[in-house]
């Protein structure tokens, strides 16, 4: 039996940063067609070969991120594949044909300080992201300006100028390490792309946020000093780093839920790993076709770059690690990763980490009652009471959850963490918000 | 292709570890202080108070369940805390077959047939208690004379417990009982009750290990003190101090213990706060002018009423903006 305190419960301990390694290159990759804002149309035909860099799917609308083939090889595309969410959708695989050389980067780097064009360039970089904000990176770091004339969007909230830029250096939950790795390693590029991304906001004031423990290297630290960008530290407590609850902290805006959209706010928070993907594909003129990942197992973490859509198969095999029975595979993460049934499903920009654990070290869930100790009312960073609402959900009461406040839960998956009955707590909440919503689409 | 077979379930995928269990067992060992007091006290026949509690309590679960076709669920060791706190609460002078169907009242109508533990709006251990307190009211009411085993003489001041000295043989009376006395247990009284320094021990350790939280015994507690002291100021010949009304009776005791139980008492900031000063004020209301010579019980079951109204008194949501559109 593991004592703990409760009070200690949300203090996380730092992560010691590994090097970001790659691997060589995989025989196949798999990129999603749908993505957070909807499904991509194929711009390429079954069985045609692609080269590196190649636009292969895009949105009819313009304006939001475009697949590109991370691969040289002959694509195919099929129409149900399992990605790392639990979602199934169309897919295109590339086969790799080794006959072509991988060739980074496809245009010429892009020297400029036009804002317009950057914004450009961003946007046509194809760059996703793993938190899951309301708005495409391009379209949410536009200034009112750039996006009525890059994007033509003028409605609210893209009307607002930007107060605050938030860079978030600080990783996401317990266990990762991917954005200390990267503001340890990357540091040039990443002053690189938040110059660019300082430039497209027209942000009258930026943040540079991370983690108190993590010493920033001298180079970023005088880099951000001479952009005039303020550097404050935080203690590492899960879930500071996360949008709804950054923002507040940051700024001392909270942000209107549901939907947590920060750009009404005026406020917009990126992330270094995507302001990397930005440096990079500003630096080599391409799109991003590499996506960084976190492995973490028994033995230690490894960061690895990787081409946009290796099978966590592939990356498991390479890195040498095999998952036992009975043991879990989750990419997301420990608190907000979703478990894989399959490991054929594809690492994209929206997974940030592949975690296994030992059979060990799984947590079962307990399909017992709650005993009403408001332990997760103390943790909950949104103020709900997720015992309230645990058992409105349990019990299909879903009109009182919602006026419970349900959809203002954030689903961070403290509730759980901290609950002495087990209870699966994110999944009850998640099943009342998934009913919720289908009432409303039948009605 | 053989597939090796993964875990999947929804996030997150850590645990911090707590139990039931562990909360159970870390309540008993905060319970073990007033237990020893007990014994120090009152010897043998409290210890055998305490046991005859305990088993009764963990064997009617066991049985309730089994004959329910429930899942055993004794190793949370809910059934342990409720024996135990029922044996401390009853006056070590009790005949035994009383005590084991308090106990049999606590989990049955108190705990089990509400569906278990956390789900009972009443604390299970008062249920039990008031089960036996009104029907065998007279059985309960003989407090033998304390026998130290050590450090302590024979205190000879009072010869009832010192709520009864005071409602019994008045104010004079009750104010030659030593503070010191009160404060270690050295006077007749329940076997757990008595010693407030041994309950602060224990509730002290409960709210460092975060098992319970600060708001409800710290409102109890202060509002008896103010409450009943502004009563002992206005008219110090009538009424005792605030300071003899937190050490009597099962004040401390309750503000720890029975006050907090899981599932019986609210989980919000301003409902703690409420209803630990709802409890300290209905606990001298009680005392003062009710029939009933400790108000505690009562004013810990009549406040666990309200808990379901208090947790309507929650903190703002955070994200949520008062939208006229």
């Amino acid at each position: 039996m593991k004592l703990t305190n409760i009070r200690n419960a949300l203090a996380t301990r730092l992560q010691t940063t590994p090097s970001i390694t790659s691997l060589s290159p995989p025989a196949r990759a798999v990129l999603p067609l749908l993505t957070p804002w909807g499904e991509m149309d194929p711009v390429v035909a079954d069985g045609n070969p692609v080269s590196v860099g190649q636009c292969v799917a895009r949105s009819p609308d313009q304006r939001l991120p475009a697949v590109y083939a991370s691969l040289p090889g002959i694509v195919k595309k099929v129409d149900s594949w399992t990605f790392h969410d639990g979602r199934r959708g169309a897919a295109l695989v590339i086969d790799a044909s080794g006959s072509e050389a991988a060739q980074p980067g496809s245009g010429n780097p892009v020297a400029t300080d036009d804002p317009q064009q950057l914004a450009e360039r961003i946007a046509a970089a194809g760059i996703g992201e793993v938190d899951p904000y309301p708005w495409p990176l391009a379209a949410r770091l536009a200034s009112p300006e750039l996006a009525a004339a890059v994007f033509a969007l003028s409605d609210p909230p893209f009307d607002r100028p930007i107060e605050t830029l938030i860079i978030n250096g600080m990783d996401r939950q317990p266990g990762d390490c991917l954005r200390m790795a990267v503001i340890r390693e990357y540091s040039d590029i990443l002053l690189e792309g938040i110059g660019a991304a300082v430039k497209v906001s027209a942000a009258s004031s930026v943040v540079f946020i991370h983690y108190a423990s993590q010493q920033l290297p001298q180079g970023l630290a005088e880099g951000l000093q001479q952009l005039g960008i303020g550097i404050r530290g935080y203690q590492q407590k899960y879930p500071i780093a996360l949008e709804p609850v950054l923002v507040p902290v940051a700024t001392g805006k909270e942000l209107a839920q549901p939907g947590a959209d920060a750009r009404r706010e005026g406020v917009a928070v990126v992330d270094v790993v995507a302001l990397v993907k930005i440096g990079e594909a500003l630096s080599s003129g391409g799109p991003a076709i590499t996506t960084l990942v976190q492995v973490a197992a028994a033995d230690g973490n490894r960061v690895i770059r990787v081409p946009v859509g290796t099978t966590v198969e592939t990356i498991l095999e390479q890195v040498g690690h095999q998952v036992p029975g009975g043991g879990k595979v989750i990419v997301g993460g420990l608190m907000l990763g979703h478990a894989l049934p399959d490991l054929r499903v594809p690492v994209t920009h929206q997974a940030d980490s592949i975690v296994i654990q030992q059979p060990s070290q799984v947590h079962r869930y307990r399909n017992r009652a709650c005993i009403g100790c408001g332990y997760c009312a103390r943790v909950c960073p949104m103020n709900l009471l997720p015992n309230e609402l645990g058992k409105y959900c349990e019990f299909g009461r879903f009109d009182e959850a919602e006026r419970q406040d349900l959809f203002y839960c954030i689903e961070c998956g403290l509730c759980a963490y901290v609950c002495p009955a087990g209870r699966p707590m994110v999944q009850l909440l998640r099943y009342g918000k998934q009913e919720l919503k289908e009432m409303r689409q039948e009605s | 292709m053989k597939r090796p077979e993964f875990v999947v379930s929804m996030s997150p995928h850590i645990h911090a570890g707590y139990s039931i269990r562990q909360m159970m067992l870390e309540t008993v060992v905060a319970l073990l202080p007033t237990l020893l007091a007990g014994w120090l006290f009152f010897g043998g026949a409290a210890l055998a108070v305490v046991a005859t509690t305990t088993l009764v309590a963990v064997f009617t679960e066991v049985l309730w369940q089994k004959i329910l076709g429930r899942p055993i669920e004794i190793f949370d060791g809910a059934s342990l805390v409720v024996g135990l706190m029922l044996g401390l609460i009853l006056s070590p002078a009790v005949p035994l077959w009383l005590a084991a169907i308090g106990a049999v009242a606590a989990i049955l109508v108190g705990k089990e047939l509400f569906g278990g533990t956390g789900n009972h709006p009443f604390n299970s251990v008062l249920v039990g208690w008031a089960f036996v307190f009104l029907s065998y009211h007279s059985l309960m009411q003989y407090y033998p004379l304390p026998e130290p085993k050590m450090l302590f003489g024979f205190s000879g001041y009072t010869e009832y417990p010192a709520l009864d000295t005071f409602k019994l043989q008045g104010l004079a009376a009750a104010k030659d009982i030593p503070l010191r006395d009160l404060l270690v247990g050295n006077v007749p009284g329940c076997i757990g009750t008595v010693s407030a320094l041994a309950i602060l021990l224990g509730g002290l350790y409960l709210i460092a290990r975060g098992i319970i939280r600060w708001h409800i015994p710290l409102t109890f507690l202060v509002s008896v003190w103010l409450f009943a002291g502004y009563f002992g100021l206005t008219d110090p010949q009538v009424y005792p101090s605030g300071t003899f009304q937190l050490l009597a009776g099962w004040v401390m005791f309750g503000a720890f213990f029975l006050a907090t139980q899981p599932g019986t008492c609210p989980v919000t900031v301003p409902g703690m706060l409420l209803y630990g000063i709802g409890c300290g004020c209905l606990t001298i209301i009680i005392r003062t002018w009710g029939t009933y010579i400790d108000g505690v019980g009562f004013a810990i079951l009549l406040m666990n009423g309200l808990t379901p109204l208090l947790d309507r008194i929650r903190p703002k949501v955070i994200g949520r903006v008062e939208d006229v559109a």
